[in-house]
């Protein structure tokens, strides 16, 4: 039961750490401006590309992918602040398993996540002027929670790199750029050539994206049950390949003792 | 001459040696090309031109002194070297500008392979009616970038926050300059800011150069463009001269 309680203890925490609550300024200058204002840059060019009718289709794409950064680099860069703050070698020492440590903060991360893409959504709509009815709001919501999971279990698996590498920072932004090139949230994903295609497949994201374009355009969250399983089964082998990475790379950080210089 | 030539020089090996600021010059551009490229194939050529080539290599150009800026100042604070630079027989400024000068240079390089990048993969030739407008124009661009990186550096010199600030006005300028995607598409309000921004300018001469125009349009885009880097540089220049008597005054430039 101790430990149960320690796994939410530590979900406060981590929400403490990094909650508006705790530094509101950082949190608009970091979390919140950034990600709307590239949402609405991207819906703006994708509005003008493709026309203003269909706006609504290209902002939620962009929402749920750039909401989706807030938790692939929150998880992505957690062990890296433990680095900075020389903390690192002290969690890989505890008792406690540096997963169980790292998946707690990861759900923190996926919630601070979500609040701020909700907040954007919301402040993106008005400027653009876009309706919501209740029906979408709820569907939304679903997608939302869909998306965090597969982002956050995404960067988990790069959260390991920390321990080999000192280059976290640089994966994850050409990681982002990569979900905005192939995901299909400002492009339809047929207009890659056959190969991207297929990789566009195994990327998380692609299939919330596709998910959301479709409810925006008026069509039922039923109606994508297959998309929603492979989307979960995706985040689910991420993290397994993230729990089998840390557990190889804590033990080659051990071997090598080179913890505190990569 | 000799400091900020010095300067620029060793400023630019240092940069490429970080593996960030390779990312940013090489792989950014190419993610750029792709990205606005694949947004704008089905588009005609001088939109083609205008946005996916120009307008993306404009915003690759932009990444760099954005980024290169605040981070600059940020390390010098975080190694605790700024305050020699503010007490060296050189001066700050010319320390400053010389490194403001290397960025731009590489910010360039970045510009010409965003360019070469987009040409490659998408198959397009430049579709441009006045190619001498669009080498007048990328000049002042140069300059006018290193104008408001000087504003930039002396603004995050007394802010403590100067990574956060980097990462804040990044897209809100390309938002509001019509980097990527026309000015009319975004409210009148707005557009009156968009209007006292440099950058703006920069693609309103891109757009001269691509649809063409008569002389006097030309005359009146160069002439603001030059006028508003004047202003950016004298902006600049005073904004040094009281930082520097602040930041003695204050003693917190190692503050961090």
């Amino acid at each position: 039961m101790e430990s149960i309680f320690r796994f939410f203890r530590r979900i406060i925490f981590s929400y403490k750490q990094s909650s508006m609550m705790s530094d509101w300024k950082t949190y608009m200058m970091f979390d919140l401006i950034p990600p709307v204002s590239q949402t609405l840059l991207f819906s703006l060019v994708a509005g003008y590309i493709y026309g203003t009718d269909y706006i609504q289709k290209w902002m939620i794409g962009n929402a749920i992918l750039i909401a989706s950064f807030g938790a692939l680099f929150g998880v992505g860069t957690q062990l890296m602040d433990e680095k900075n703050n020389g903390t690192l070698s002290f969690l890989i020492s505890s008792k406690t398993k540096l997963s169980s440590i790292l998946f707690s903060s990861a759900i923190s991360t996926m919630v601070t996540s979500m609040i701020s893409v909700t907040i954007g959504v919301v402040l993106v709509s008005l400027i653009l002027r876009i309706n919501w009815n209740i029906e979408m709001i709820s569907s939304f919501i679903g997608v939302l929670f869909l998306s965090s999971f597969v982002a956050m279990s995404f960067g988990y698996i790069f959260s390991c790199f920390i321990l080999i590498t000192s280059e976290t920072n640089l994966i994850l932004n050409l990681v982002s750029r990569l979900l905005l090139i192939f995901t299909g949230a400002n492009f339809p994903v047929s207009k890659l050539p056959n190969i991207f295609q297929w990789f566009s497949k195994i990327l998380p994201l692609t299939r919330s994206i596709q998910i959301a374009q479709g409810l925006i355009e008026g069509n039922s969250l039923s109606e994508y049950n297959k998309l929603i399983y492979e989307e979960l089964t995706l985040g689910f082998s991420f993290i397994l390949v993230a729990y089998i990475l840390l557990k190889y790379m804590e033990r080659q950080s051990r071997t090598s003792g080179k913890l505190e210089f990569t | 001459m000799k400091v900020i030539f010095a300067s620029a020089i060793v400023h630019m090996k240092q940069a490429i040696a970080r593996s960030m600021f390779r990312y940013c010059l090489f792989l950014n551009p190419l993610c750029n090309a792709v990205l606005l490229g694949l947004m704008y194939s089905n588009r005609s050529n001088q939109e083609f031109t205008l946005y996916a080539i120009l307008g993306t290599s404009l915003s690759s150009f932009w990444t760099i002194i954005c980024f290169s800026s605040a981070a600059d100042i940020n390390r010098e604070k975080y190694l605790g070297t700024l305050p020699i630079l503010f007490t060296s027989p050189s001066g700050f400024k010319k320390i400053i500008l010389g490194k403001l000068l290397g960025n731009s240079l590489w910010g360039v390089i970045a510009f010409l392979l965003n360019v070469f990048f987009v040409m490659i993969l998408f198959g397009r030739i430049m579709a441009v009616k006045i190619y001498s407008l669009l080498v007048i124009v990328i000049v002042l661009a140069v300059l006018t970038f290193i104008s408001i990186g000087m504003l930039m550096c002396s603004a995050f010199t007394l802010s403590r926050s100067a990574r956060l600030l980097m990462n804040l006005i990044e897209y809100p300028l390309l938002l509001i300059t019509g980097m990527v995607f026309p000015l009319d598409f975004i409210n009148q309000y707005i557009k009156w800011i968009s209007y006292i921004l440099s950058p703006t300018w920069v693609m309103e001469g891109f757009k001269l150069a691509v649809y063409g125009g008569n002389l006097k349009e030309i005359f009146i885009v160069i002439s603001i463009l030059s006028l508003l880097t004047v202003f950016n540089f004298i902006i600049a220049y005073f904004a040094f001269i009281s930082i520097e008597k602040k930041s003695r005054i204050d003693a917190t430039l190692e503050v961090y």
